[in-house]
């Protein structure tokens, strides 16, 4: 089974293979319990919340914590979940705006969050300059990146 | 006030018919530019949330796009204009334009020109009906998934509403279709002209 996960949001899963599409500067999120076989992938466009804005999965602080309790829910004991990242590219070739340089700042802001909630990343596929699409595999924590160009990668 | 996600359907109508007369300017720009006569369509307006962006987009497909911020006199940040090309649309245009679209350095300039000249026109039209000023930066540049073109441009947002306005709208010169989204995505500031705007018509 394929579950899609839309731009800002995040889903949890076992067994199923959860996809998100069309990756620029936002970054893919997947956390991943080996024990359990409990997976969750996030699509984040924002790397923090600010102060009193509402809990959402857009923001890659806010989706770390979402999803990890939805993957208690789904029963993990929170202990030894990984974290593999892609995505934060930089789309545009000609570029005018500083809003599109955000894809590296995205990267070490959510690095930094993940470090924070003490989970380890094991593996990453971020910066360059194509989009990506991602398809997390929550019955063993594999990845696979698609390109733009039509190249394929897994992590 | 009601915010951008819950318009009804006359409210819809409203900003249908002011996409409209932007892509009509848009679209007599064009005209203008390729020397041939290029009829719009009527554009088909929704507001879409955000996290069902890709139900609407075709987000795997590869796209041209040009991206422009919009700059209000008075207030700053407007919104975005994204104006994206399929890849079949983009060489058709580049076609007609240059008669030739070997060149992939050449093509990809004449498409960021095409798409600078629909967005400067639709945000004039757009502006001149809200009675306000805005000026469009110089357009950005990129060809990718249609989603990661934009998502930069997106997250912007995303931070203050949950939903942004799609026109979609179609182009054809002659025979051949050319395939165009325009797409707005007004900032906070400009929700609320389109909205008092709205208020107005009601």
């Amino acid at each position: 089974m394929e579950i899609l996960v839309g731009i800002g949001e995040f889903r949890v899963a076992k067994g199923a293979v959860l996809k998100t599409v069309g990756l620029g500067s936002c970054v893919g999120i997947a956390l991943y319990d080996p024990s359990v076989r409990v997976g969750g992938l996030a699509h984040v466009m924002l790397p923090h919340s600010s102060n009193g804005t509402a809990r959402s999965a857009k923001y890659a602080d806010h989706a770390v914590e979402m999803m990890l309790e939805a993957m208690e829910r789904a029963g993990s004991g929170g202990e030894g979940i990984v974290a593999k990242i892609a995505g934060g590219a930089q789309i545009f070739k000609h570029m005018t705006l500083d809003v599109f340089k955000i894809g590296e700042r995205n990267v070490e802001a959510i690095k930094e969050n993940l470090e924070n909630f003490g989970i380890r990343l094991v593996s990453e596929d971020v910066g360059g300059t194509q989009g990506r699409t991602i398809s997390f595999f929550t019955q063993d924590g594999r990845m696979l990146i698609k390109y733009t160009n039509g190249g394929e990668s897994w992590i | 006030m009601h915010s951008i996600g819950d318009l009804g359907e006359i409210e819809l109508d409203a900003l249908k018919e002011l996409g409209n007369i932007g892509v009509g300017h848009a679209a007599t720009s064009l005209s203008r530019m390729l020397g041939r006569l290029v009829v719009m369509s009527v554009p088909n307006v929704r507001v879409v949330k955000i996290s069902e962006l890709h139900e609407v987009i075709e987000t795997e497909k590869i796209v041209a796009g040009v991206v422009t911020a919009l700059e209000d006199m008075e207030n700053g940040q407007a919104g975005f204009l994204y104006v994206t090309f399929p890849e079949s649309s983009s060489e058709k245009v580049v076609r007609i334009l240059l008669g030739d679209s070997s060149d992939e350095e050449l093509m990809d300039s004449a498409i960021m020109e095409i798409g600078n000249i629909l967005s400067s026109s639709f945000c004039d039209a757009t502006a001149e009906m809200l009675g306000i000023v805005l000026m469009p930066t110089p357009p950005s540049f990129a060809k990718d998934y249609s989603i990661a073109v934009v998502d930069a441009v997106v997250s912007q947002l995303a931070d203050k509403s949950d939903h942004i306005v799609i026109f979609e709208t179609e182009l054809r010169e002659r025979e051949d279709a050319i395939e165009i989204l325009v797409m707005l995505m007004p900032s906070e500031t400009f929700v609320n002209y389109i909205l008092k705007m709205l208020s107005m018509v009601e």
